[in-house]
């Protein structure tokens, strides 16, 4: 049969695609090879003649299924060649009057005479082909499991609305597609109604019933597809044809317009939206709504796994709509106005309302509903932009449309070209990222010596001379020529760890009452600075005093001992300088509080707070060390060379070498009282204890 | 009721709308699978949301419609809007401008339905840190324009269920006392074009 179809189409010339009347138009298969306007004539006329011949045989029920008959084959035509042949030989027949007739004839001659061989099958299928939807259906009907009497009801019914339906349509008066779509909406409900409340539907289950409504719909219109889809006195051919040129207009809008993730260049993703594009042009290959609806679910499911695939999870609308929007687009599909508004009208009303496929027939109504009025705004581009691309003006490629219209190469050149942007922008996205590090370690290195430098500037670790007030001296020589111990205790001091007692002693009794309050402030810098110098390399330096003394006791000692004993062999006034030693050998603490009350701009005791707390922090005890060498013995020597005064030439040695009057240090210390030093005892500022601590050793 | 023998003894079709990014589609993906999107590998029906959920001993069939919340699609939403019962407007609390939208998508509800049982939903209620909008503004907000306020996260399933299952229970008291009116109308104008009937919008 496609065989035999398939050479004679093979053979028709323009001529043939033209109106077989005459007229001039081109005619179409769907209405076997008339034009419009002369098919419309014709079926009038047509279904007058078998109305007559009904009434003639006085059959009624056979009428609706003849009708149905004759529907049938002209609905097949397009798909069966043979059919496309035989209606003309039918009507030709008939329409002796026909002026293109004689061509016609003389083609199916000519087409008869080569396919004798198969002419005895086409004869016999003649009478079998009419009606196989037709046949289909009561083949379904008798499936359903619905009573009998119920499935008479039904077919009742389907009759009923066919008639209906025709009668309208060949009616003579002004024609309303609305009126149609209420009438055939109505039917359903009386449908539903007869199946569910019918006591001939009684015993079938809730599925069987809605199979019955879904049936009922089916039937009725398939069977009226031909009247019902784009008739001729709406405006829906002139939308789709609007429709079509709009979405030709649009071809240059890529996924990225649309702000949708399907990747035009991976195969992959290509072939699923390949899959819900041929869904989507299939919708009009389909005659009965539901089947137009399922198509679209299945479409949309294609995208559905689609976007799963590229989003890596579930997708949600704000996702599904553009890429619905972008499969439309590059579909294009054909009567795609007529479709919707055939569902729309025709369909069950709920079916378009809810559930899967109403979900899906509303997005894509609402996709048709933004590619209609789409400017350059809702795209993201400019309007000035969006006219050039519309108008042609401005030209585009894209991976899509060069993937399905040029040549391989191009499309190569075209992917590569996505790729390579693709790769840019990583590129822009890693240097651009580069640069904000580089950025940040600047400012790293920045802040890290800002911070530094305010600490310094903060806390310099300058050491200061100590300075001994006038009126200490003055009170501690006082103390010195009332004490008569501090002789016997001087020369104890000496031979061991030389002036140190002496100081500690003059300390003890001379300022007891002021030093003591001031002693936790200062012991707080004795303790840094102690610290300080413990981790610089001067603590080097003070070796060779500690071991030139032997005195392993503290190197402050010892070495206080030695300025001061190189200070008064060179100065040769004793009383001063042992003054001075007493106070800064001795008593470290009493040194600093004296020291304190010298600088009080530079060296105030809030600095010293501060200086401790940092002393803590790990960042400036890094730094501590680091700043130490360079200002520190620069100090001490330039202290040692200009300084005149005896009292701040000692200083800086005694500040870098003073040890932490920490505990460890005092524990030391007690060792060391244990060893019959009592002068070093002084140090505790335990004053209270060297009343008979430190007194009786020496006896 | 014929359709007492089915699965469910009733249907409802709820939408979903608010800004895109809200978290629409994980509060329908949190309340249909129980599950949040972050690791979760689809199965079927992900896209097109059923749950049935039991109400005073009436079992509900929820068809959840999940909408695009993109500006640029505002104006096509009309269509979703056809015989649905209820609507959950969703902002997200972290996002200001989403819920200062909320007013818009209250107009639009206007505009598309007559009757329609609303409720308001701040999602992504999980980070107090990053919540910008309060819940004693979105509270007097709600009050203002008489609608029930949720606030939720889809991601630790806070509040999901609970305010499902509000709507649910706002739509069915809504169905319910208007099928007793019509009940008392019916005698006189039982067979009143049902077939337009059908077609309304917001049944």
């Amino acid at each position: 049969m496609a065989t035999a179809a398939r050479p004679p189409s093979l053979r028709l010339g323009q001529q043939d695609l033209k109106c077989r009347t005459g007229c001039g138009f081109y005619g179409t298969p769907q209405n076997d090879g008339l034009c419009s306007m002369c098919f419309r004539e014709k079926f009038n006329d047509k279904q007058r003649k078998l109305k007559l011949k009904e009434r003639e045989a006085g059959l009624t029920p056979g009428a609706s299924s003849s009708g149905a008959a004759s529907g049938s084959v002209e609905r097949r035509s397009p798909q069966h060649g043979h059919g496309r042949m035989e209606p003309p030989k039918k009507q030709a027949d008939k329409d002796s009057e026909n002026s293109g007739t004689l061509h016609k004839k003389k083609f199916t001659a000519v087409l008869q005479k080569t396919l004798q061989a198969g002419a005895q099958k086409i004869t016999q299928q003649r009478g079998y082909v009419p009606d196989p939807t037709e046949n289909q259906f009561l083949l379904q009907l008798r499936q359903l499991r619905i009573p009998d009497d119920g499935k008479r009801k039904l077919k009742l019914e389907i009759q009923r609305l066919d008639g209906d339906i025709r009668k309208y349509m060949n009616g003579h008066g002004s024609k309303n597609i609305d009126e149609l779509s209420d009438a055939v909406q109505n039917a359903y409900t009386k449908v539903s109604d007869i199946v569910h409340n019918d006591p001939s539907f009684e015993i079938a289950t809730n599925e069987d019933r809605d199979s019955a409504i879904d049936f009922f719909e089916k039937v009725v219109m398939t069977q009226n597809h031909k009247f019902l889809f784009s008739p001729y006195f709406t405006s829906d051919e002139d939308s789709d044809v609007k429709v079509q040129k709009r979405i030709r207009q649009l071809s240059w809008i890529t996924a990225k317009h649309l702000d949708c993730s399907i990747d035009e260049v991976n195969s992959e993703a290509r072939d699923l939206v390949y899959n819900a594009i041929s869904e989507l042009v299939g919708i009009d290959s389909y005659y009965s709504p539901q089947e137009k609806l399922q198509c679209t679910v299945r479409c949309c499911r294609h995208i559905f796994e689609l976007l799963k695939r590229a989003t890596g999870g579930p997708a949600s609308a704000d996702d599904f709509l553009p890429a619905l929007i972008f499969v439309v687009l590059k579909a294009n599909p054909v009567r795609l106005h007529s479709n919707i508004n055939f569902v729309t009208r025709f369909t069950n009303a709920s079916r378009v309302m809810s559930g899967e496929g109403g979900y899906y027939f509303t997005n894509l109504c609402s996709a048709i509903a933004f590619i209609e009025n789409l400017n350059g705004e809702s795209l993201g581009i400019s309007s000035e932009e969006f006219e050039a691309l519309m108008s042609g003006q401005q030209s585009y490629s894209t991976p899509w449309e060069s993937a399905l219209l040029a040549c391989e190469s191009l499309h190569l050149i075209s992917e590569n070209m996505k790729r390579m942007e693709e790769l840019q922008k990583k590129n822009t996205l890693i240097s651009s990222g580069l640069t904000a590090f580089e950025k940040e370690l600047i400012e790293f290195q920045r802040e890290v010596t800002e911070r530094v430098d305010t600490v310094i500037a903060k806390a310099p670790l300058t050491l200061l001379p100590i300075k001994t007030p006038a009126f200490l001296i003055g009170q501690a020589r006082a103390q010195l020529q009332t004490d008569p111990d501090t002789g016997h205790y001087l020369e104890n001091v000496v031979g061991e760890c030389t002036l140190t007692s002496q100081s500690i002693i003059a300390g003890n009794d001379a300022l007891k009452s002021t030093i003591v309050t001031e002693e936790s402030g200062l012991s707080l810098k004795d303790t840094s600075i102690g610290s300080v110098g413990r981790l610089s390399p001067l603590q080097q330096n003070v070796q060779p005093p500690d071991n030139l003394f032997a005195s392993p006791i503290f190197n402050y000692a010892a070495f206080d001992a030695v300025s001061m004993l190189e200070e008064r062999s060179s100065e040769g006034t004793a009383d001063v300088v042992m003054l001075g030693t007493d106070f800064q050998g001795g008593l470290t603490n009493i040194n600093y509080d004296f020291d304190l009350s010298d600088q009080s701009g530079e060296n105030s005791t809030a600095d010293e707070a501060k200086l401790n707390l940092d002393e803590f922090d790990p960042l400036v005890q890094k730094s501590a060390p680091n700043r130490k060498p360079p200002t520190a013995l620069p100090d001490t020597s330039l202290l040692d060379s200009t300084m005149d005064s005896l009292i701040d030439s000692e200083v800086p040695g005694t500040s870098v070498l003073l040890p932490s009057p920490l505990k460890p240090e005092v524990a030391n210390y007690r060792g060391f009282s244990n060893f019959d030093i009592p002068s070093i005892s002084c140090n505790t500022g335990d004053f209270s204890s060297l009343g008979h601590d430190g007194v009786p050793p020496p006896k | 009721m014929a359709k007492m023998a089915r699965g469910f003894d009733h249907l409802f079709k709820l939408l979903i709308i608010g800004d895109s990014g809200v978290g629409k589609s994980s509060l329908l993906i949190r309340f249909s699978d129980d599950t949040f999107s972050g690791s979760y590998i689809t199965t079927i029906g992900v896209d097109f949301k059923i749950r049935t959920v039991d109400i005073g001993g009436l079992r509900v069939k929820l068809q959840i419609w999940d909408t695009a919340g993109q500006e640029r699609f505002r104006t096509i939403t009309s269509t979703y809007y056809r015989g649905t019962h209820g609507v959950i407007v969703v902002y997200d609390v972290t996002n200001g401008e989403s819920f200062a939208n909320v007013r818009r998508w209250l107009e639009e509800i206007q505009n598309n339905c007559d009757v329609v049982n609303k409720v308001l939903v701040g999602n992504k209620n999980d980070d107090p840190d990053r919540k910008v909008v309060i819940t004693e503004d979105a509270q007097r907000f709600a009050k203002q324009m008489d609608i029930e306020l949720f606030e939720t996260s889809a991601k630790d399933n806070i509040n999901v269920d609970e305010m499902f299952l509000s709507i649910t229970r706002q739509v069915l008291q809504h169905k319910l006392r208007t099928t007793s009116n019509e009940q008392q109308k019916d005698t006189i104008h039982l067979k009143n074009t049902p077939g337009t009937k059908r077609r309304k919008c917001c049944s």
